[in-house]
């Protein structure tokens, strides 16, 4: 299966409330540091003016996922 | 034909703290993976962490993939040194860092069994990296105060970012 190149972040927190409920994100630097059950994975971002508007790597998400253990969650939700 | 790949690297960063100026040179490994996007013509070449697992760069080259994910996980130990108190802490945040693991470490052990026991690699843009023995290249990650007075400088402590395939044993 393939994949886009990127993700809105929109779509990420969407898709964090059904796979990962109770997640928290904490906004620092050029990323989210996003903590779901004692893990964390820190979500670049990348340098922009409005942080809601960044567009994600799919990979990133995806590497976020593997790290969070929702993958089989989170993917299906955002892949094509 | 595997598009996905097990290498080490290897990179060293300077991170100013509260009160501390920090070495850290890692030596770890990543899944470095050859991708299809629905939205592009050309692959993207993603290295995915392992050890460390927290982080991944994609870019259109091997090269520039791993040159972006240097400036990532510059942004991360930055980010433990904004949250250390000292040097201390910052040192033990690195080392939990490093030992992080998930998923990609299982898939990058059978990778690297297959290229041990014998399987060729066909993708050009890895086959012509460097070679290493696991001996050689043992994931470490070493985080040093330089600014501490016992602390003696020598282009001896200097270190190249690399990577490197596994080999053969």
């Amino acid at each position: 299966m393939t994949y886009r190149t990127f993700v809105h972040l929109a779509e990420v927190w969407e898709a964090l409330e059904r796979c990962a409920p109770g997640y928290s994100k904490r906004h620092t630097r050029d990323h989210f540091r996003v903590t779901y059950q004692n893990r964390s994975y820190d979500l670049s971002c990348g340098p922009h003016g409005d942080v809601e508007r960044a567009k994600i790597f799919f990979s990133d998400v995806r590497k976020m996922s593997r790290r969070l253990q929702i993958q089989d969650c989170l993917i299906p939700l955002l892949g094509e | 034909m595997s598009s996905e790949w097990p290498l080490y690297f290897t990179h060293r960063e300077s991170i100013e703290g509260k009160g501390y100026l920090a070495q850290v040179n890692m030596q770890g490994r990543v899944l470095v993976a050859r991708e299809n996007r629905s939205d592009s013509d050309l692959p993207a070449w993603v290295f995915y962490g392992v050890q460390p697992s927290s982080l991944s760069a994609e870019a259109e080259s091997v090269p520039a993939a791993f040159a972006l994910f240097r400036e990532r996980l510059k942004d991360i130990l930055f980010s433990i040194a904004d949250d250390a108190r000292d040097f201390d802490e910052f040192h033990a945040a690195v080392s939990a860092f490093f030992a992080e693991t998930d998923s990609d470490t299982d898939v990058w052990v059978r990778r690297a069994a297959e290229v041990r026991a014998g399987q060729t690699v066909q993708e050009m843009a890895v086959s012509r990296l460097p070679r290493r023995v696991a001996h050689e290249v043992e994931p470490t990650c070493s985080v040093v105060n330089v600014s501490a007075e016992s602390y003696r400088p020598s282009p001896e402590n200097n270190v190249a970012s690399q990577i490197f395939q596994t080999t053969a044993a």
